[in-house]
C-alpha cells in the first residue's frame, strides 16, 4: 500500500461527519472505540494484517466521532460562548495573535481570563475577537503584540448573524477558528495594557518582526488620496504576511470575479514559489542539496509562525515539510500520502477545520493536481515556457474545486484557467521582489523605495489584467447552489476516469456522464417552481427584504436590506445566498419601496447577481445619493415601471394591488418614508399587506381611498416605530399576524414597546425577524402555513399560539 | 522502553513514507532499511574463485597454486596488491550505480562495510597507514554532491582506525568518465589527470587507495604511479567490485 494515510484520513473524516450529522453521546462511542483499538492490537500481534487494518479503520471512524463530539461539547459549553450581556464590560486577558488591521475596524484576539461586568467579577475563559473602531489619532494598537495582558472595555456582539433557511449562521465560521464570542469597542482608548508579555517568548519576537514588517509596507505603500495604505500595499501585505483585512470590497470582487483571489491566500502555490526561489539561491551559493533541505524546513517553519499560522499556510507548510523530511530520511515520498497526512494532522489539531471552505479547497485542488495534471498535460500540445504544464495544472485544480466554488461562492469562472497563466508567474515575481524589499528595507530606504515602485507597478498591472478580463462577458457568472446529488455524481465520474484500463468499454459512458454533470453544474438548469404562494421575510438585520414566490415560476423581491455605511454588503452576503439556496436565477419583479439605505443598499448586489425582469418603484429621487448608487449598478436597457395607487397587476391567480402613493404631479427629488410603495398581495382567502416605511399620514391616506383592505398578514410599517401602526389602521386591517423586520439591539429602539402593546391589544400574533430569523408564509389560497428559521423551546409563548395553526 | 519507542517511530515512518526496494520492489518494513531491502543486500557475496595474486582478477586456470595473471606478468603493476569485494554484476552492480548516479549517499555505509570485510580477509591491508580515495574533478563532485570513494574511505576510517587523508591526491583534469571509453583509450585519458598536493603526508608511508570499480585498472595504475612518485612506500588498492 503506497498511501496508508489516505485511508486513515478518509475514515477519520467519515467519523467526524458522523459525529456532525448524528449527535451521539460520547459515552456510547468510547466503549466500541476501545474494543476496536484493542482488536487491532490483537490482530497486529497475530500478524493478521488485513483484519488489523480493517479494525484500525473502524477505530478511526469511532475516534473521529468521539473527538468531534468532545470538541463540539467543549465549545458549546464554553462560558464565554454562552455569556449573554448586552452592555459594555471589562474583559481581562492575554493577546494570542498579533493585532490585525482592517479598513473600518482593527481586530484583537484575546484569551479572556475574567470579566468585570457592573462591578461584579466573572471568572470566564475563552477566545474573544474584538473589533476596534479605527481611529486616525489614537494608534496604541501598534504597541500591542502577542503575550500582552490587556483590559478591553467592549460590548459583546450577537453570536448568530443572519438566520435564514438553509443558510449557515455566522458562529460556524467563528467555531472553525475556535473563537467563542465577538465583541465591539468604539475606541482604541478603551483598551489598556496591564502588563507586557514575557520578552523570552519566541512567539513574541516573531510578533514584533511581523508588526515591524507591516509598518515597512505601510510606510512605502501609501495611498495618494488618503493617509492609509494603498490597495497595492494591501495586496502585498496579503501576499507576504497573509493578512487580507485591508483589501477593499472592490479589489476583492475584481479578483474573485477573475477567479484568482485564491492566489492571495498564502497556500500551496506560495510555499511552492518560496521553496523554488530558495532552492535557486541555495544552488547559486553552492549549498549541498541535503543541507538546503534542512535549511528550507527551518525557513518554512519560521515563515509559517511569522504569518501566525493562518490555516492555509499551515496546510501548505506541513505538506512541504513532510515532503522534505521524507527526502532527508532517504524514503520514497508519495505525494498522495503526504497530503493525506497533512489533512489528517490538521483534523487532529482542530476537527472543525473539515467544515472550513479553505481546507476543502486546498485539499481538493492538491489532490486533483496530483491525479489529473499529468494526464491533461499529455493531451495538450507542447508549448514553450512550460505554458502547457501551467495550463494543465490550472485546469486540473479547477476540475477539483469547481463544485465547491459553485456551492459556497455561487460562482462559475473559467477566467482563472487563463488568468493563472499570467497571474501565477506575475505573483511569483511580485513575491520575490516583496521579500527582497522587506530585506532591503532594513538597510537602505532609497533602494527599497525603488523596489516598492516596481512592485506597485506590477500589482497595478495585475489588477488591470483582472479588470480587462472581467469585461469579457459569460466567463464569470453567478449561479444557485448545485444540489448535492449533482456534486457527488460529478466527483464520482471524475474519479471514474482513474479506473484501470480494463474498463475501456465503460470509458465512453463515463465521459458522457461526466460532461453532462459538468454542464448541469455550471448552468443550473433546474427551474424554481413553487406550488403555493410563498412570502418570506428575510432576516437582514436592521432593514427589510421580502421574497415573494408566486405559484408557478415568477419571483418578486421587495427591497434588499442594507447597512447605512455600506460596511457590510447585505445584498451580496445575505440576500443573494438566500435566493441562490432556493435555486433562483431570475427576479421577475424587483420592487424598491423607497430609496433608504436599509431598503435599497442590498439591491445593488442583487441586480448584479441575478437576471432582472422589471423594476417597480413609485418615486425616483434623482438627487438621493443611495438612489444614484443603485442606478449606477443597473444593467442597460432595464425596464423601470412606475407603480401608483389604484393599479392592479394579476400574476396568475394572485392579485397585486398598489395602495400607495398616489401619482405625483412633480416627481420629488428626494424620498421620505411616507412616499413608500405599499402593496397588498391577495391569493384566495389570504392577503398580505406590505407597507414599506409609512407613518400615520400615509396610513390615513390609504384608509381614505380603500374601504376593504383586511389582510391576514401585516408587515409592520416602519419596523414597528412609534409613528406608524395607528389604532385606526390596525382596526381596519384586522390582521392575524404582524411581521416586524428589525435587527437585534438596533440603535433606533424599534419595535417600540407601545406599538407592541397595541398589537397585543388587538390579539395580533407578533413575529419578529430579530427573534424568529426569517419568517415564511405559505398558502394555497385556503390554508396558511408559517415556518421560522429559529426554533424556540416548547415553553415559548409564540410556539403555543402558533401550534394552533 | 527504548525498544517500544523505536517501534513507534518505525510505525510512523513506515506509515508516512511507505517505501519500496529500488532493486526488487519489495516493501521496506523497517526504518533501518533505506532504499534497498536487507534481502537484496544479503544476495551480494564475495567472489570465492581463483584470482590473480596481484590484481585480484578472476582467472580460469588448471594450476592449483596461486599465481599472477597474464596481464600482471607482462606489465607489472605499480601497486602491491588489489582486492575487490565481488564481481561487478547483479545486485552489487545495481547498488553501485544507485550510489553513484542516483546520488543515494545513504548506501555508502553498508558499501563501506563490504570494503571492510574484504580488508579483513586480506590482513596485508592492515599494513597501510593512510587511506586515500580516488578523487573526482571538483566540478563533478559539486554536481554529484559527494565523492563516492571518499564516503567509503570515511567508513573504513571508522572501522579500522587507519587515517583517511582528504585533499592529498587531487584531480586536475576534467576527463570524460572511463566507462564511456574503450580499454585502449582509457590509459591515455587519465594520463596526467592526478596530482599529489601534500606529499609530506604520504612520504614513506603505506597507502590504502580506494576506488569503486576496477575495470581496466588504468585509473588505479595512474594514481599509484603518482603516489609512488610523491614518495609513498607501498600501495594497496581496495575496490568494491571488479569486472570479470
Amino acid at each position: 500500500m503506497k498511501y496508508p494515510f489516505l485511508f486513515l484520513t478518509i475514515f477519520l473524516i467519515v467519523g467526524i461527519l458522523f459525529g456532525y450529522y448524528f449527535v451521539v453521546s460520547i459515552s456510547y462511542l468510547i466503549f466500541p472505540l476501545l474494543i476496536f483499538f484493542l482488536l487491532s492490537w490483537v490482530f497486529f500481534g497475530l500478524r493478521k494484517i488485513k483484519a488489523c487494518f480493517t479494525s484500525i479503520l473502524i477505530t478511526f471512524v469511532l475516534f473521529g466521532s468521539t473527538y468531534y463530539e468532545y470538541e463540539n461539547k467543549k465549545f458549546n459549553s464554553n462560558e464565554l460562548y454562552n455569556l449573554k450581556i448586552s452592555q459594555y464590560a471589562d474583559f481581562y486577558g492575554t493577546l494570542y495573535k498579533s493585532p490585525q488591521k482592517g479598513l473600518v475596524n482593527d481586530y484583537l484576539f484575546l484569551k479572556v481570563k475574567k470579566i468585570n461586568y457592573k462591578n461584579k467579577e466573572l471568572n470566564v475563559s475563552g477566545n474573544l475577537k474584538v473589533s476596534v473602531k479605527k481611529s486616525e489619532i489614537i494608534k496604541n494598537l501598534d504597541n500591542f503584540s502577542i503575550g500582552d495582558q490587556l483590559r478591553i472595555s467592549a460590548k459583546l456582539l450577537p453570536t448568530s448573524g443572519y438566520r435564514n433557511f438553509n443558510q449557515p449562521i455566522i458562529d460556524k465560521f467563528l467555531k472553525i477558528q475556535k473563537i467563542h464570542h465577538r465583541a465591539y469597542t468604539k475606541s482604541p482608548l478603551l483598551i489598556q495594557k496591564i502588563k507586557s508579555g514575557s520578552s523570552f517568548s519566541p512567539l513574541r519576537w516573531l510578533s514584533f518582526i511581523r508588526i515591524y514588517l507591516r509598518k515597512k509596507i505601510e510606510k512605502f505603500f501609501r495611498s495618494s488620496l488618503s493617509n492609509s495604505i494603498s490597495q497595492e500595499g494591501a495586496i502585498l501585505e496579503a501576499l507576504l504576511l497573509g493578512e487580507r483585512g485591508r483589501l477593499t470590497e472592490k479589489t476583492k470582487r475584481s479578483l474573485q470575479r477573475a477567479g484568482i483571489y485564491h492566489l492571495l491566500a498564502i497556500s500551496g502555490a506560495h510555499i511552492a514559489i518560496i521553496s523554488y526561489l530558495l532552492f535557486l539561491i541555495f544552488r547559486l551559493i553552492r549549498i549541498p542539496q541535503r543541507t538546503s533541505y534542512i535549511m528550507l524546513i527551518f525557513i518554512l517553519i519560521f515563515y509559517a509562525l511569522l504569518v501566525e499560522s493562518r490555516a492555509s499556510v499551515f496546510r501548505a507548510t506541513i505538506m512541504a515539510v513532510v515532503f522534505l523530511i521524507g527526502k532527508l530520511l532517504w524514503r520514497d515520498v508519495n505525494l498522495i500520502n503526504t497530503i493525506s497526512f497533512s489533512a489528517f494532522f490538521l483534523l487532529l489539531m482542530n476537527p472543525f477545520s473539515l467544515f472550513d471552505v479553505g481546507f476543502q479547497l486546498t485539499f481538493l485542488a492538491a489532490f486533483s493536481i496530483i491525479l489529473f495534471a499529468s494526464k491533461i498535460i499529455s493531451f495538450l500540445p507542447k508549448l514553450p515556457l512550460r505554458i502547457s504544464e501551467l495550463f494543465g495544472i490550472s485546469i486540473s485544480a479547477q476540475l477539483g474545486i469547481l463544485p465547491i466554488i459553485a456551492y459556497y461562492f455561487n460562482r462559475v469562472t473559467s477566467l482563472s484557467v487563463f488568468l493563472n497563466l499570467v497571474a501565477v508567474p506575475l505573483i511569483g515575481i511580485i513575491m520575490s521582489l516583496g521579500f527582497l524589499f522587506l530585506t532591503i528595507s532594513f538597510l537602505s530606504s532609497n533602494i527599497s523605495f525603488i523596489i516598492a515602485t516596481v512592485i506597485s507597478f506590477l500589482i497595478k498591472f495585475l489588477l488591470l489584467i483582472c479588470k480587462f478580463a472581467n469585461e469579457i462577458p459569460n466567463l464569470s457568472y453567478r449561479i444557485p447552489q448545485p444540489p448535492f446529488p449533482v456534486i457527488f455524481g460529478y466527483y464520482f465520474f471524475l474519479l471514474a476516469f482513474l479506473f484501470p484500463k480494463k474498463f475501456k468499454k465503460q470509458k465512453l459512458i463515463i465521459t458522457i456522464f461526466f460532461f453532462s454533470l459538468l454542464i448541469i453544474l455550471i448552468t443550473y438548469p433546474f427551474p424554481s417552481i413553487s406550488k403555493n404562494l410563498k412570502i418570506t421575510f428575510i432576516d437582514v438585520g436592521q432593514g427589510e427584504s421580502i421574497l415573494i414566490e408566486f405559484p408557478g415560476k415568477k419571483k418578486m423581491l421587495v427591497d434588499g436590506g442594507g447597512t447605512f455605511d455600506n460596511s457590510f454588503d447585505i445584498g451580496e452576503k445575505v440576500v443573494s445566498p438566500f435566493l441562490w439556496s432556493k435555486g433562483i436565477k431570475r427576479i421577475d419583479y424587483l420592487v424598491s419601496t423607497h430609496a433608504h439605505p436599509d431598503h435599497i443598499n442590498g439591491l445593488k448586489a442583487v441586480v448584479k447577481n441575478f437576471e432582472i425582469g422589471e423594476i417597480w418603484e413609485a418615486v425616483s429621487p434623482s438627487e438621493d445619493r443611495y438612489y444614484k448608487e443603485f442606478l449606477a449598478c443597473l444593467p442597460e436597457n432595464i425596464k423601470i415601471k412606475k407603480r401608483f395607487r389604484g393599479m392592479v397587476i394579476n400574476e396568475g391567480k394572485v392579485k397585486i394591488e398598489i395602495l400607495h402613493p398616489g401619482k405625483f404631479k412633480i416627481q420629488p427629488t428626494f424620498v421620505h418614508n411616507d412616499q413608500s410603495l405599499v402593496m397588498r398581495i391577495r391569493y384566495g382567502a389570504h392577503s398580505f399587506l406590505l407597507t414599506g416605511d409609512i407613518g400615520f399620514q400615509a396610513e390615513a391616506e390609504i384608509l381614505k381611498y380603500f374601504k376593504d383592505i383586511h389582510s391576514t398578514v401585516l408587515k409592520s410599517p416602519h419596523h414597528g416605530s412609534k409613528t406608524s401602526s395607528s389604532e385606526e389602521f390596525l382596526r381596519k386591517i384586522r390582521p392575524d399576524y404582524v411581521v416586524i423586520s428589525v435587527g437585534e439591539g438596533n440603535r433606533f429602539n424599534v419595535p417600540d414597546a407601545e406599538i407592541l402593546e397595541r398589537y397585543r391589544k388587538y390579539n395580533i400574533i407578533i413575529l419578529r425577524t430579530d427573534r424568529d430569523g426569517a419568517i415564511e408564509f405559505s398558502t394555497d389560497g385556503k390554508i396558511l402555513k408559517i415556518r421560522r428559521a429559529v426554533k424556540f423551546d416548547k415553553s415559548d409563548e409564540y410556539d403555543n399560539i402558533l401550534g394552533l395553526f | 522502553m527504548n525498544n517500544s519507542l523505536k517501534n513507534v517511530i518505525n510505525l510512523i515512518e513506515v506509515l508516512l513514507f511507505p517505501s519500496y526496494c529500488e532493486i526488487c520492489s519489495s516493501f521496506l518494513e523497517s526504518f533501518e532499511e533505506k532504499v534497498i531491502c536487507n534481502e537484496c543486500w544479503e544476495k551480494i557475496i564475495p567472489y570465492r574463485g581463483q584470482i590473480c595474486l596481484k590484481c585480484g582478477k578472476a582467472i580460469k586456470s588448471s594450476f592449483y597454486q596461486p599465481h599472477y595473471c597474464q596481464h600482471c606478468l607482462t606489465n607489472v603493476p605499480t601497486f602491491s596488491l588489489h582486492r575487490s569485494f565481488g564481481k561487478y554484476e547483479g545486485v552489487l552492480k545495481d547498488i553501485i550505480l544507485l550510489f553513484k548516479f542516483k546520488r543515494k549517499r545513504v548506501l555508502g555505509k553498508k558499501l563501506g562495510y563490504l570494503a571492510y570485510e574484504t580488508l579483513k580477509a586480506n590482513p596485508i591491508f592492515l599494513k597501510s597507514e593512510v587511506i586515500i580515495p580516488v578523487p573526482l574533478y571538483p566540478k563533478r563532485e559539486k554536481e554529484r554532491g559527494f565523492n563516492q570513494c571518499e564516503i567509503i574511505a570515511i567508513e573504513l576510517e571508522k572501522l579500522t582506525n587507519i587515517r583517511f587523508l582528504k585533499n592529498v591526491l587531487i584531480k586536475i583534469k576534467d576527463t570524460p568518465p572511463q566507462s564511456v571509453l574503450d580499454f585502449k583509450k582509457r590509459k591515455n585519458n587519465v594520463k596526467g589527470a592526478f596530482y599529489v598536493k601534500n606529499s609530506l603526508h604520504i612520504y614513506k608511508k603505506n597507502v590504502l587507495l580506494i576506488d569503486d570499480v576496477y575495470t581496466s585498472g588504468s585509473t588505479i595504475m595512474e594514481c599509484s604511479k603518482i603516489l609512488k612518485k610523491a614518495g609513498a612506500k607501498e600501495i594497496f588498492v581496495l575496490t568494491l567490485a571488479q569486472t570479470v
